[in-house]
C-alpha cells in the first residue's frame, strides 16, 4: 500500500513535470497567439464553437489542412475565385460575408490556432465546474419562487381557518340555543346582548364608532385619490426583458432603443429589428438562457443557426405601462429635446428595474408641480434675449423680477396646452 | 335590527377597502379606474392593442409606400456599394463646434456603449461578442476593402451606419440622415481628422447620382 502510493506520487510528479514542459513550450506560442487572436480575429470569431459573424474556430485545425488555412486567412477571396470547393462551401455557409485579408504571416497564424486549440482544451476542463455554478444559481431561483408560494399558502390557510372558526361558532351557538330552548333561534340574541351592553357604556360606544368612521373615511379618501393612478403598475411582459441588464449593467443609453423620444410624441417601444442589432450575435442571456431571446427570433422568424429571416413573423404584444388618459396631450420630444429633462426624472431609476414599471403618478398635480418648479433654459437663446428686451416694463417687473423664468410663466399651466 | 344593518355596512365597506388595497398590490393590474372610457379612447393611441382584428395598433406601413421625407439610399450592401459610398458621399454641411457637440451627444447615446467614450473600442457592453470592437484609430489594414479603421472616409462610415458591418447591426432606423452625418463628423474628430482644413464640405451633395 505504502510502496504503491510512493510509486504513484513519483509517477504523478513525472507526469506533472512533463505536462509543465509541454505546457510551457506551448505557452509562449499560445500567449502570442492570444494577443494576435484578440487583435485580428475576435471581432468576428469565437475561439469556441459558437458562430459569431464567422464560424467558431474550435476544431478548425482538425477539419482543414494547415496549408489551406494559411491561404484562407491571408486571402480568402482568391481561394473562392479560384474555385476551391472547400473555400466556396465556407463562403456560402456563412452568408457570403467576405473575410478581409489579414496582415499576418504563417507563424502568426499557426500561433493563433495553437491558442485556439489550447483555449478549447482548457474550456473542456473548466466546463464541469461552470455547470455546477449554474446549478447553484438555478436552485436559488427556485427558492425565491417557493417563498412566494408559501406566502400565498399562509394567507390561504388563515382565510380557511377564519371561515372554519365562524362556521363552528355558529354551529355552537345554534346547538346551545337548541339545548336551552328546544328550538333553533337566529343570532338576534347575541346582538340584543351587545345592544344591552352598549346602552350602559354609551361614551365608549360613541368614541369607538367615531374612531372607526375616521379610519374608514381616511381609507376611503386615500382610495379615491388613487383611482386612475397607476404608480407601481408593473405588468408581466411577453418577453422577460430586463432594463437592469441593458441600461444598468451594459449602460446602453435610453435613447438607443427608445429612439422616438428625441423627435416625436411617443418614446416608442423598439421594434424587434432593433433588438437584432445585438441579438443577431448574442443568443443567450445571463438570467433566462436562450429561452427569452428565442422569443425575439420567433417573432421575426429568424433562424439563429443560419442567420436568415423567414416570412412567418408574429408581432410581440408588449403591454403598455404608461397610460395617460385620452384627454391629456403629452409630447416626449418637448420634454427630452427642448426641455432637456432627464428620463429618470419621470421614469425613475429604470436601470434598476427588471420589469418595466410606472414610477411617477402621472397625475395633473404632479405635472403642474414640475411646471411650477422647472426653470426654462433661456441662456444663449437669442429668441428669449430679444423677447425679454421687448417686454413692456410692467410685465418685465412681473416675470423677470427674480431673473428666473419657470415653465408656468410661459403658459406651462394653461389648460389648453395639454387639454384640447 | 338597526345595529345589525350598521355593522353589515361597516363590513361591506371594509371588504371593499381591502379589495381595492389588494388590487393595488397586484403588479399586473393598473388599479381602479373611474370612467374607463376617459382612459381607453375609441381613437387609437400608440401601442394600445385593440380595435384591429390582430389586436395591434402599431401598424406596418402600407406595402409599396415610403414615409414622407424618406430618401432612398442609392448604394447596395455589397463591397462595391461600400467602396462607392466611400468615394461619393461627403459630409453635407460645414462642420461647426455646435454640430460636433450635437454629434457627440448622439454618439454618447448610439455608439458609446460599444465603441467606447473616445472611440477606442472597449465600450460598456459586457459580452464576448462585443469585447473586441476595433479602435477608430487602429492602423491594422485588416478591415473591409483592405483598409484600416483610421483610413475610413465619412462615406464608409455612413454606409456602415446604414447596413451594419460584422457584429454591428444596421442603425438606419434609429437615426435620421442629419443625425448620422453629425455622428460621423464627431467620429472623424475622434480619429484626429476635421482639423478645420477638411471641414468645408458645404457644397457637397448629400446623396450621389
Amino acid at each position: 500500500m505504502n510502496a504503491f502510493s510512493h510509486k504513484s506520487i513519483k509517477l504523478n510528479l513525472y507526469g506533472l513535470l512533463l505536462a509543465l514542459f509541454v505546457f510551457s513550450t506551448n505557452f509562449t506560442n499560445a500567449q502570442d497567439g492570444e494577443k494576435l487572436f484578440k487583435s485580428y480575429c475576435v471581432s468576428c470569431h469565437y475561439a469556441g464553437e459558437n458562430v459569431l459573424v464567422g464560424p467558431g474556430l474550435k476544431g478548425v485545425t482538425e477539419k482543414y489542412e494547415m496549408s489551406w488555412i494559411l491561404e484562407w486567412v491571408k486571402n480568402s477571396q482568391a481561394l473562392v475565385k479560384a474555385g476551391d470547393a472547400q473555400a466556396i462551401a465556407v463562403y456560402e455557409k456563412y452568408n457570403k460575408v467576405i473575410m478581409p485579408n489579414q496582415p499576418v504571416n504563417d507563424d502568426e497564424i499557426k500561433a493563433i490556432f495553437a491558442y485556439v486549440d489550447d483555449y478549447n482544451a482548457n474550456a473542456a476542463v473548466a466546463a464541469p465546474s461552470a455547470s455546477s455554478s449554474d446549478a447553484v444559481v438555478a436552485t436559488s431561483d427556485s427558492a425565491v419562487e417557493d417563498d412566494n408560494t408559501t406566502y400565498y399558502v399562509f394567507f390561504g390557510a388563515i382565510l380557511v381557518l377564519l371561515i372554519v372558526i365562524s362556521v363552528l361558532r355558529k354551529v355552537n351557538y345554534s346547538l346551545n340555543s337548541v339545548i336551552k330552548n328546544g328550538e333553533i333561534e337566529d343570532e338576534k340574541g347575541m346582538w340584543s346582548a351587545l345592544v344591552h351592553w352598549g346602552a350602559s357604556n354609551r361614551k365608549f360606544v360613541v368614541l369607538f364608532v367615531l374612531g372607526i368612521i375616521v379610519l374608514f373615511a381616511k381609507a376611503g379618501w386615500d382610495t379615491a385619490l388613487n383611482v386612475g393612478v397607476y404608480t407601481g403598475y408593473e405588468p408581466e411582459q411577453p418577453i422577460k426583458f430586463s432594463h437592469q441588464v441593458h441600461a444598468g449593467a451594459n449602460k446602453i443609453d435610453c435613447n438607443y432603443c427608445h429612439s422616438g423620444a428625441r423627435n416625436s410624441k411617443s418614446a416608442g417601444i423598439p421594434s424587434a429589428n432593433l433588438c437584432m442589432n445585438c441579438h443577431t450575435y448574442i443568443n443567450e442571456g445571463q438570467q433566462y438562457g436562450k429561452e427569452e431571446i428565442a422569443k425575439i427570433y420567433k417573432a421575426l422568424d429568424f433562424d439563429p443557426v443560419t442567420k436568415t429571416y423567414g416570412d412567418n413573423t408574429t408581432p410581440i404584444k408588449w403591454v403598455k405601462v404608461h397610460n395617460l388618459p385620452d384627454h391629456v396631450y403629452f409630447n416626449h420630444s418637448q420634454h427630452v429635446t427642448v426641455g432637456q429633462i432627464d428620463c429618470a426624472k419621470c421614469h425613475g431609476p429604470v436601470e434598476e428595474y427588471t420589469v418595466g414599471k410606472q414610477f411617477a403618478p402621472l397625475t395633473m398635480g404632479w405635472c403642474i408641480d414640475c411646471h411650477r418648479e422647472t426653470k426654462v433654459q433661456t441662456e444663449g437663446n437669442g429668441y428669449y434675449d430679444e423677447i425679454h428686451k421687448r417686454l413692456p416694463e410692467d410685465l418685465k417687473a412681473k416675470y423677470l423680477e427674480n431673473g428666473v423664468i419657470n415653465v408656468d410663466e410661459l403658459g406651462g399651466i394653461e389648460c389648453a396646452k395639454c387639454h384640447y | 335590527m338597526k345595529n345589525n344593518r350598521i355593522i353589515n355596512t361597516v363590513f361591506v365597506f371594509a371588504a371593499i377597502a381591502t379589495s381595492t388595497l389588494a388590487s393595488c398590490e397586484d403588479p399586473n393590474s393598473p388599479g381602479v379606474e373611474y370612467m374607463p372610457d376617459m382612459y381607453r379612447s375609441p381613437a387609437i393611441e400608440t401601442y394600445v392593442d385593440y380595435v384591429y382584428t390582430d389586436s395591434m395598433s402599431a401598424r406596418l406601413p402600407v406595402a409599396n409606400t415610403i414615409a414622407r421625407g424618406y430618401k432612398p439610399y442609392p448604394f447596395e450592401n455589397t463591397l462595391e456599394g461600400y467602396e462607392e459610398s466611400g468615394q461619393k458621399l461627403k459630409i453635407p454641411f460645414k462642420i461647426t463646434d455646435e454640430m460636433l457637440a450635437k454629434g457627440g451627444a448622439l454618439y454618447a447615446s448610439f455608439c458609446k456603449h460599444c465603441h467606447g467614450p473616445k472611440g477606442q473600442g472597449k465600450g460598456s457592453i459586457n459580452h464576448p461578442a462585443y469585447s473586441a470592437v476595433p479602435s477608430y484609430t487602429d492602423e491594422t489594414k485588416n478591415r473591409r476593402g483592405g483598409r484600416s479603421m483610421s483610413e475610413l472616409e465619412p462615406g464608409h462610415i455612413y454606409h456602415v451606419i446604414m447596413y451594419g458591418l460584422n457584429a454591428m447591426g444596421p442603425h438606419a432606423a434609429q437615426l435620421n440622415e442629419e443625425e448620422r452625418w453629425k455622428i460621423i463628423a464627431y467620429v472623424q474628430t475622434l480619429q484626429g481628422k476635421n482639423k478645420t482644413e477638411e471641414s468645408d464640405n458645404s457644397d457637397a451633395v448629400v446623396t450621389a447620382d
